[in-house]
């Protein structure tokens, strides 16, 4: 018996077919390592291009996983390296399967494609998860290319450490990829369908700061500050699932001990039992869930949305609705953008869930900082201004994962209405867009750090203040993506990897300009400079550099086609 | 009035649209046939100004559609054949979007809504409350033809607009079109329904591998080539062999 056709009936056993397996798992592959044109048609030779946001992301992950695995050349004992690693492996692994996964088990399209195809649930939903895995140990592989190598220096390892820490980052790939995708399931089965898209968008906020959360704690815990000693097994590593995973690693080397079998045993169990679950209790019904989701009667009215005389109201407060609409969105084509990309963020399945878990992150430095009580007012002489910050900067930083991720929608197609009708300047459609997500994230993100502040240090004065200098900073920032490109709002066909490699890009490019910004708002908190002083010139520099922006943008540019819109 | 002057669209070595020369009236209604892959989308997508022709000159009512872009698009209307929409919008509020990206005041606009939703029968709470994904293909379509004309353009554009209507429907369309034509609209109709073209359309332009091959009113086409039907016709002049005999063999070989 050949070991295709051993598979096939082992996987028959379980109600998968593996020719549909396979052949569906090739699919899957073949749209996510291809390039959005991915045939060049009319030319003399055809050409398969690559997907550039998986490149970017893989790049990433090993120039970050060179950074951290230097850490195995300072004597860390090997358990800590381990657990570090992969503690940081599962943080990147679950924050893009977050952002990933959304778009691969809920694909109401694929429906029309595959739904009257003979393909039983089981063999769909592992298709599914064999592609999501994929994807994971991808990232998971990147990340830990050098640590595999770096950690043999670790204190008190060895030259099987590239066979148990490879064992192990794959492992913590599968966990994660289980986590999320069990937690999908259950919310598939338990919670009725017109209350599953918000509920899923907003578990994905719950899981990234569980996630970030749980990232930033383990370190501490494991007294990363001291890397060379060796901790031995303590209780809480029953709590930190990295932990059970570096037991298996420290098996697999030939430490073995309670601890470790302890640790292992977790590992395996939780596998396992995701395993388990995954395939008795959420497989068997996740066709009759996708067909329910692409044809069954889910939300499609939206009357709260609609005023009682059946005009576009995508905001809810009549007042500041009218308010906005007289201030600030005064131009037909500028309210028409604007009003797509709120409806959009607040009503589209497909935005809610590759979108809000990157929103989540404004949240997550303050809820750090309460968390290890290191959130203190600057203004009274704490040093501990580090976290008010970084919550402040995370703002602008969200207004740009917005940006990035609006422009790709499931209803791409219907953009080429923008290359239909008369718009003379780019720059009606892009201030649409970036008003929307003034109004949609940063003002709400603003305002709930603000209350947090004014709570916390019980000086909603100090808040304003420390938050005055990022809100007027903000229309700034998000200005940079529209500074070299046409940005038209939910016009791109979205590929996976797009979001978190737009992610990470924007994460570091922003950092440096948002650091400097923050160093020198810290300068003037410190009374090196009057403080009034710091926020005159902001309120005078911020205009100024915003016309400046425009003014070199391409906002004054006529709208041009491009590949997605000119291809419906 | 529409005029087109060597209008050439190349990909690499392949013409899609080869050298097309026509002068349209206003008032016209051409009806635009080709097989598939003729070049009759990409025809119009250079007339809308979508996109840029490689060489030759496409005007609509002495507007360049390149260098006047922004006032050929305030003038033309288009009905693309994906029907492609904002789904998860209202059809009220898609209709309000497009016609704000007309320019048009949200008064005008509403009052339009109106007329075609009652042109259309599409009552008011399947407007303002239904997502367009819980709409029908006709449904839909209603509403991206709305979409196309809610500005009143002198110039229309078709790309297999009956897509999805049903039969009452497309009857009181075809009527609609021959009265805007009658009103001074030209209107440029691409469809594979011949019979369609046949019975609705003033003259008939047939284009293949994007050169014109034929162009006249039905009776000129018919006295130029011989045959009785638009069928005949345009199998004579498109298609490179036999269909039925190729019909037939496939038959054959088919019972496995």
């Amino acid at each position: 018996m050949s070991l295709r056709s051993f598979t096939y009936r082992a996987l028959e056993r379980h109600g998968i077919d593996g020719r549909q397996l396979f052949a569906l798992f090739s699919v899957y592959f073949r749209q996510d390592v291809r390039g959005g044109k991915a045939f060049t048609q009319f030319r003399a030779k055809e050409y398969v291009t690559a997907n550039r946001a998986l490149l970017v992301i893989v790049g990433s992950y090993v120039f970050i996983g060179v950074v951290l695995g230097m850490a195995a050349f300072t004597r860390a004992d090997v358990f800590v390296f381990s657990a570090l690693m992969l503690t940081f492996t599962l943080f990147i692994v679950a924050l893009a399967i977050l952002s990933e996964a959304g778009n691969v088990l809920f694909n109401e399209n694929e429906g029309d494609i595959i739904g009257h195809l003979p393909i039983s649930p089981r063999t769909l939903f592992a298709a599914k998860i064999l592609n999501l895995l994929s994807f994971t140990m991808l990232l998971g592989a990147a990340a830990n290319l050098f640590p595999t190598i770096a950690g043999i220096w670790a204190s008190g390892s060895n030259l099987l450490f590239v066979v148990a820490h490879t064992a192990s980052a794959a492992l913590v790939s599968m966990f994660a990829t289980g986590l999320v995708v069990v937690s999908y399931g259950l919310l598939m089965r338990y919670v009725n369908r017109e209350r599953f898209d918000n509920i899923v968008a907003y578990g994905q906020v719950i899981l990234v700061l569980f996630f970030m959360l749980g990232s930033r704690v383990f370190p501490r815990v494991l007294g990363a500050e001291s890397l060379a000693g060796s901790p031995g097994f303590r209780w809480y590593f029953i709590l930190c699932p990295p932990a059970w995973f570096s037991g298996v690693a420290m098996l697999v080397m030939g430490k073995i001990d309670t601890g470790s079998l302890l640790l292992a045993g977790l590992a395996l169990g939780s596998l396992i039992l995701l395993g388990a679950v995954a395939f008795r209790k959420i497989a068997g019904g996740y066709s009759s869930f996708m067909s329910s989701l692409a044809y069954g009667p889910e939300r499609r009215t939206t009357a709260p949305q609609t005023s009682a005389n059946g005009a576009m109201d995508p905001l809810r407060e009549g007042l500041l609705k009218r308010m906005i609409y007289s201030r600030l969105v005064r131009r037909p084509v500028e309210r028409a953008v604007f009003d797509l990309v709120m409806i959009y963020l607040r009503r589209n399945r497909e935005i809610k869930v590759r979108l809000y878990p990157s929103l989540a992150y404004f949240l997550f430095f303050p809820l750090l900082a309460v968390f290890t009580r290191e959130l203190g007012d600057p203004f009274i002489g704490s040093d501990a201004r580090f976290y008010s910050l970084i919550g402040a900067a995370m703002i602008p930083f969200v207004g740009l994962t917005a940006v990035e991720g609006l422009i790709f929608s499931e209803h791409y197609q219907a953009s080429h209405i923008f290359l239909v009708v008369p718009i003379g300047r780019l720059a009606d459609v892009h201030r649409g867009f970036r008003k929307a997500l003034l109004i949609a994230v940063a003002a709400p993100g603003y305002a709930v750090l603000c209350l947090l502040y004014s709570v916390l240090w019980r000086n909603p004065w100090h808040a304003l203040l420390l938050l005055l200098p990022w809100m007027m900073i903000t229309p700034v920032a998000l200005m940079i993506p529209f500074l070299f490109r046409q940005m038209l709002p939910l016009s791109r066909k979205y590929q996976k990897g797009q979001q978190s490699a737009r992610n990470i890009t924007l994460m570091l490019l922003s950092f440096f300009g948002l650091s400097i910004f923050g160093i020198a708002q810290s300068v003037a908190i410190s009374d090196y400079v009057p403080y009034w002083s710091f926020l005159a010139a902001i309120a005078v520099l911020s205009p100024a550099a915003l016309f400046v922006l425009v003014r070199i943008s391409g906002d004054a540019r006529p709208l041009v086609a491009t590949d997605s819109v000119t291809s419906f | 009035m529409i005029l087109l002057d060597n209008l050439t669209k190349a990909y690499g070595e392949t013409l899609a649209v080869d050298h097309v020369s026509l002068t349209i009236p206003s008032g016209q209604l051409v009806g635009y046939l080709g097989p598939n892959g003729a070049g009759k989308s990409t025809t119009v997508k250079m007339l809308t100004g979508m996109m840029a022709q490689t060489s030759g000159r496409a005007e609509i009512y002495g507007l360049d559609t390149q260098r006047d872009n922004t006032e050929v698009k305030r003038i033309t209307g288009y009905v693309p054949e994906s029907g492609a929409v904002y789904e998860t919008l209202t059809g009220r509020e898609y209709l309000e979007m497009v016609g704000r990206l007309y320019g048009m005041d949200d008064a005008v606009i509403k009052d339009r809504i109106l007329k075609f939703a009652d042109f259309f029968e599409l009552s008011a709470d399947t407007l303002n409350r239904k997502l367009l994904s819980a709409y029908s293909k006709g449904m839909r379509q209603k509403v991206v033809i709305s979409a196309g004309l809610i500005h009143n353009p002198r110039v229309i554009f078709f790309d297999e607009p009956l897509n999805g209507l049903d039969a009452s429907t497309q009857l009181m369309f075809k009527t609609l079109i021959k009265n805007l034509a009658a009103e001074g609209k030209t209107i440029f109709y691409c469809s594979h329904l011949l019979d369609v073209v046949e019975r609705t359309c003033d003259r008939i332009v047939i284009i293949d591998q994007g050169r014109v091959v034929a162009d006249g009113t039905l009776a000129e086409l018919q006295a130029s080539s011989g045959e009785g039907s638009l069928e005949r016709i345009f199998n004579k002049l498109t298609a490179h062999t036999d269909l039925e005999e190729r019909a037939e063999e496939f038959s054959r070989t088919f019972a496995f």
